[in-house]
């Protein structure tokens, strides 16, 4: 199947669409949900300095679903969105069979996986 | 009778949607109503988290435009915005940056990809020059001084901001584009009242190595990555200046995400500051890619130009209080 550059667009925005809306859903629930139990709190617990050790990527998570988890995983989601569009862009390139293409996206989304997972 | 039940069941939800959606509003505007007193009596001035949500809200929102227009994200807005407004640890504020910058090129992408402003190969082929940039950078970051650093990018940032106003696109006329673009296929086409309109690309290399230099600095720096690669499409390529922000729009959210794990490993993404913003950026954003269409390129030569005098001003602050 060869693909036009067009078609390519095309996926690459849906791609981003779903990517936004669905980490966008995440974010607002969390979001609202934390003003509705805590909207009307002083927010002087934000302004204490930044003590924490750096932690790894994944053990920040905890995936219990709490609202601030909800708002981190939207975000999360939306830096994947990113991961996705490259990874996604290589392949229709490598489908096109322009590899220079295709070798440029890889050797991108190789340098982004390592930053996300290996690099403390 | 089983679609009688139907309807009414869903009636029945509707409605107590409606119920729930009233009660929040309720809620909410009491609130505002609550500190809106409280504000005007001067009783006791507390910041709560609801009124800091919105304001920072609406601040991100015009971040978000700006970031669209500009192609340069939202960071410039949302960094000086949490640190002076709100005094939140500079840290905080550039996690939030950096999701604000994520947030414009997603958000921002999705409609110039549709209108067909993006050029997804010049987009791709710069990428790599800013990637292997930003890791020469991350390297580098003990050897060289960042006041020095920060220095010589305000002083870069003054002189693209001259150099973006000085040119002309409309009197330029190419006929032929550089071996490399045509080798890589990289022209293209992007609308112009209804129409499409070709281009030519010029001086490939000289762009591509202006492009690495832009990754080195936000690989020491942190941020800036943006103006360097607008203006890199702007005077190397010679690319249509509404073409150069769309794809420059397009690339930034890969650099910020190369950056994005550190940031959250370290905690410097802190949700409930990073949700107004995501929302606020997001919404901004959206409408940039609006307004783009029918603003005219001075206009927004003339908006890049004043926000890369503010982020030169704001590197010169940052090199003279060494709080980089």
């Amino acid at each position: 199947m060869q693909m036009t550059s067009q078609k390519i667009q095309d996926l690459i925005g849906i791609v981003l669409i779903v990517g936004v809306y669905i980490s966008t859903a995440l974010v607002l629930c969390g979001g609202l949900l934390f003003l509705i139990r805590h909207g009307n709190e002083s927010i002087a617990t934000l302004l204490i300095p930044l003590t924490q050790n750096p932690a790894h990527f994944w053990s920040t998570l905890s995936f219990s679903f709490s609202m601030t988890e909800m708002i981190t995983i939207g975000l999360l989601g939306l830096v994947f969105t990113q991961v996705l569009r490259v990874a996604l862009l290589g392949w229709c390139y490598f489908r096109e069979h322009d590899y220079k293409f295709a070798a440029i996206s890889l050797f991108i989304l190789l340098v982004l996986l390592y930053s996300l997972f290996f690099r403390t | 009778m089983s679609i009688l039940l139907h309807n009414r069941l869903i009636a029945w939800q509707s409605h107590r949607a409606t119920w729930n959606f009233i009660y929040l509003a309720d809620k909410l505007l009491k609130h505002l109503i609550f500190i809106l007193k409280k504000f005007l009596l001067k009783k006791e001035r507390i910041l709560t988290f609801l009124t800091f949500a919105i304001l920072l809200f609406f601040i991100s929102y015009l971040a978000g435009l700006m970031g669209a227009l500009t192609g340069l994200g939202g960071g410039i807005i949302v960094i000086p915005a949490l640190v002076l407004l709100f005094k939140i640890d500079i840290h905080y504020a550039m996690g939030a940056a950096l999701i604000s910058v994520i947030a414009t090129s997603s958000g921002a992408t999705i409609a110039y990809l549709r209108k067909g402003y993006t050029n997804l190969r010049i987009g791709m082929f710069l990428e790599t020059a800013a990637v292997l940039g930003a890791l020469i950078g991350a390297l580098l970051i003990t050897i060289i001084s960042p006041t020095f650093l920060a220095t010589t990018f305000s002083l870069i940032l003054f002189f693209s901001a001259y150099l973006t106003l000085q040119r002309r696109e409309e009197q330029e006329h190419y006929t032929r584009s550089h071996p490399w673009a045509t080798r890589l296929n990289l022209n293209g086409t992007y609308p112009v009242k209804d129409q499409l309109e070709t281009y030519q690309v010029q001086h490939v290399p000289i762009a591509f190595f202006a492009m690495g230099i832009a990754g080195i600095f936000s690989g020491l720096l942190g941020i800036g990555s943006g103006a360097l690669k607008v203006l890199a499409m702007d005077h190397a390529l010679r690319l249509p200046y509404k073409v150069a922000t769309a794809t420059s729009n397009f690339m930034i959210g890969i650099t910020a995400a190369v950056s994005a794990g550190v940031y959250f490993s370290y905690g410097y993404i802190h949700p409930i500051i990073t949700f107004p913003v995501m929302l606020g950026v997001i919404l901004g954003a959206f409408s940039g890619t609006k307004l783009l269409a029918h603003l005219h390129n001075r206009i927004l030569r003339f908006i890049f130009s004043a926000v890369m005098c503010v982020i030169g001003f704001e590197m010169l602050y940052k090199a003279s209080t060494g709080a980089i």
